[in-house]
């Protein structure tokens, strides 16, 4: 999965929890909390939809760094890239 | 023109706990507004400008113009003095030097609401939800809830079921705040008991470390749909004395210098 694709991806759960944000108005790196005041129950909607949408599961000592968009793009690059080829989750 | 002095502080005793709501969604006379934005300090200015929508402005202008009125209120610190200092989490502190009362705060907001809890010392969290909100909750109890908690979820009725995931979330959240650590601990590790006519009860797996005989939880109905927790660390053998009161920001006004 390239970068374009798990922006695309993350911007997908993020509009599942924050349906009247403009994606392209957002600053990829200023926390999404404080563009869009999205709170715990928020947050956690957007990991259960990046879940559903990557099959990734994203241990609570890391929700910090799904902060901001750009953060969020490179923690799933990071965590997926681990991913044995072939192998599934 | 020389400024008045501050209101004389109000009284907080060492076992209050004094909770401030504030309606946003009711009209708010533009003069007050004006007030709000002068007790907010440059750097609060500029984070309330990261809002991309008017809305979320509006409402943090009020919440942390509620945070500055109340500490002064109890203290007769001017607001513009206070500083904050935040954990590796996030939440803040009081930080501004030479005052004498050890105040602690903390501050929710949902739709329609926002409050501001204050005591003395003792670790504190407080959590508002408007429960109507259409979040998707019963996926959230199935997946980060405890077991206990996702089994009396599903053995309530259905028509009772969205109200009691409100009351064992924001009894989570503010229990998680009031530790100062959010979503770092696991919402599974601890789990509510709730019973009509006692006051909630909490439990924890050995994953935290953490004694319920040091915990005093309550549940409160501000308004007809909102619900309200607070989260208090201390013996339950003392109960802490809670009030929970409306703040109307024409009246910050008094604060401001």
């Amino acid at each position: 999965m390239t970068r374009d694709d798990l922006r695309s991806a993350v911007i997908d759960a993020l509009l599942s929890v924050a349906p009247e944000a403009d994606p392209a108005r957002l600053k990829p790196d200023v926390s999404l909390r404080d563009q869009l005041d999205l709170d715990s129950m928020d947050l956690l909607n957007f990991i259960i939809a990046l879940h559903r949408a990557l099959q990734v599961d994203i241990p609570e000592a890391d929700y910090r760094r799904l902060m901001a968009l750009d953060g969020c793009v490179t923690y799933l690059e990071e965590k997926l890239g681990s991913t044995p080829a072939g192998g599934g989750r | 023109m020389t400024p008045a002095a501050l209101p004389p502080p109000a009284r907080l005793a060492d076992d209050d706990v004094h909770i401030w709501c504030l309606r946003q969604d009711h009209p708010i006379d533009p003069q007050a507004l004006a007030v709000c934005e002068a007790l907010l300090s440059p750097g609060e200015r500029a984070r309330r400008d990261r809002f991309v929508f008017p809305r979320h402005q509006r409402q943090f202008l009020l919440a942390h113009a509620l945070v500055r009125a109340t500490l002064s209120h109890y203290t007769g610190v001017a607001p513009a003095r206070w500083t904050f200092a935040e954990n590796q989490y996030g939440r803040p502190e009081p930080a501004t030097p030479d005052v004498a009362l050890p105040i602690r705060f903390n501050l929710s907001h949902t739709d329609g609401l926002i409050a501001c809890a204050v005591t003395l010392g003792r670790d504190i969290g407080v959590d508002v939800e408007d429960v109507t909100r259409q979040a998707a909750g019963l996926d959230i109890a199935e997946r980060y809830f405890a077991p206990a908690e996702v089994a009396d979820l599903a053995r309530v009725p259905e028509a009772d079921r969205a109200r009691t995931f409100f009351d064992y979330w924001t009894l989570k959240e503010a229990y998680i705040k009031a530790r100062g650590m959010g979503l770092a601990l696991p919402l599974r590790a601890f789990a509510f008991r709730l019973a009509p006519g006692a006051p909630p009860a909490i439990a924890f797996t050995p994953e935290l470390d953490d004694d319920p005989a040091t915990w005093q939880f309550r549940l409160l109905r501000p308004t007809a749909t909102h619900r309200l927790a607070l989260a208090v660390r201390d013996s339950p053998v003392r109960p802490v004395r809670i009030a929970l009161d409306w703040a109307d920001p024409a009246l910050f006004a008094r604060y401001h210098r």
